[in-house]
């Protein structure tokens, strides 16, 4: 299972310095959570924005993969459709 | 409580909490839809007892959520014999399978309902009163609004040697399709933007209608309908594939490049005993021929490392395969004792652009 999980985060990293369609899902402490097209709600790597940008839950917006951290993609709003 | 609700005609609180997977979920939505049109005050999944009546929505797939949803009925039977809770009715995949012996064991029980008879309890529970006719998809989506899943069919035709699922669900029955998009419209113009379409088989939608498969047909017109910004497929099947879906997803934008399809083993011989129909070099070619008319697609699907324990393995020897990296695991339970054991639930394989077909094949 470690080994998967370590392969999952490498996997994920590979998409840094995409910019991605998201969607917003929720808000969690200090962050917006969202997918990609690549992720089914519950089971799939989530995409993780600050919560200072001005952003509304159920909207899309592109988003830059700008870092990654343990299996989840951060990324940064890149502008609004 | 109950009593004096209905002595007074004021609806009681009915608390509705859903088990096992999405296609349950639909089912509870849509007695939630149904009881709300009819003035009942429903809550979904609350962890304990909050109105004068419970209906506990089961799971009877694996062993553990079989536990899972006896536990569940057990909490609410001590929460009925504490005076905390008025009436407990029990339906879902559990009761469809066990009821005999479930009616026998929990008496406690109120009533028992299965996969397909749910709305007789609003039936049972207003002897008298008007009754409404509510579309199905007038449900109550429990999901953010932004998306929600979509059934399109039940049951399934394929008779995998280690699935109980067609026990439970019986024959594959396709909706309509006219009362699909229907519901898609319905769930637009509700705030939904993105669909997680879902059925047993995905791909055999169509079949026990007149015979053809019409998944790619439902898909393309579902994608043209105004508002739908995200479809998303799950749980297809590589036998008989349709062809035809991968032109959609490669053709219409809003059909997500993401596919949910059971691999469940590559061995020939596994393949075979499981019942699959479908073999290794068909199951490569059909990832080669995904990879390459739906550039960029990824692919979540679910392993099996063992089937029967004498050939454990050698069924964990031949998963020893690069058909690309897999990017998690999840570890299920065994299915029935002896028989069916060490399940190896594997999801989402990225079967990645760069990666070549060289890379994964032997």
């Amino acid at each position: 299972m470690r080994i998967q999980q370590n392969i999952s985060a490498e996997l994920e990293a590979e998409k840094v310095g995409n910019i991605m369609r998201v969607i917003i899902d929720r808000v969690e402490g200090d962050w917006f959570i969202g997918r990609t097209e690549f992720c089914s709600p519950e089971v799939d790597p989530e995409v993780l924005i600050p919560i200072d940008e001005e952003l509304t839950i159920g909207e899309f917006y592109d988003a830059l993969a700008s870092q990654m951290r343990k299996s989840l993609i951060y990324t940064r709003r890149q502008r609004y459709e | 409580m109950l009593t004096r609700c209905l002595s007074m005609n004021k609806k009681p609180t009915i608390d509705i909490i859903t088990l096992g997977c999405s296609k349950n979920l639909v089912d509870s939505e849509t007695l939630m839809g149904l009881f709300e049109a009819h003035g009942y005050h429903v809550t979904h999944d609350s962890d304990h007892p909050q109105g004068d009546i419970a209906v506990i929505n089961t799971c009877g797939f694996i062993e553990d959520a079989k536990q899972e949803s006896i536990d569940t009925i057990l909490e609410f039977v001590q929460a009925k014999e504490e005076d905390r809770l008025q009436k407990l009715f029990v339906m879902g995949c559990l009761s469809e399978r066990y009821l005999a012996d479930l009616e026998k064991e929990i008496p406690e029980v109120d009533g028992w309902y299965g996969k397909f008879n749910y709305k007789q309890l609003l039936k049972d529970l207003e002897v008298s009163g008007e009754r409404l006719e509510v579309r199905d998809y007038h449900r109550h989506v429990t999901t953010p609004k932004h998306y929600a899943y979509l059934k399109i069919a039940e049951g399934c035709d394929r008779h995998c040697a280690y699935c109980a699922i067609p026990i439970i669900t019986g024959k594959h029955q396709s909706r309509p399709m006219d009362e699909i998009l229907d519901e898609v419209r319905y769930l637009v113009s509700q705030g939904t933007k993105e669909f997680q379409v879902i059925a047993q088989e995905l791909t055999y939608y169509g079949v026990d209608i007149d015979g053809k498969q019409h998944i790619a047909e439902l898909i393309e017109k579902m994608a043209d309908i105004e508002g739908v910004e995200w479809i998303r497929l799950h749980y297809a099947y590589p036998t008989h594939f349709p062809w035809d879906l991968l032109r959609v997803m490669r053709e219409k934008k809003n059909v997500c490049n993401y596919l949910d399809i059971a691999l469940q083993h590559i061995s020939d011989h596994m393949l075979d005993r499981m019942k699959r129909h479908v073999t290794k070099e068909e199951t490569y070619e059909l990832i080669r021929r995904m990879r390459r008319e739906v550039p960029g697609i990824h692919i979540r699907t679910t392993l099996m490392v063992g089937f029967l324990v004498k050939r454990m393995m050698t069924s964990v020897n031949s998963l020893s395969l690069p058909i690309g990296r897999v990017s998690s695991v999840w570890v299920l339970s065994p299915i029935r004792k002896r028989t069916v054991l060490i399940v190896l639930n594997t999801m989402r394989m990225m079967f990645l652009p760069r990666l070549s077909s060289s890379d994964w094949i032997s």
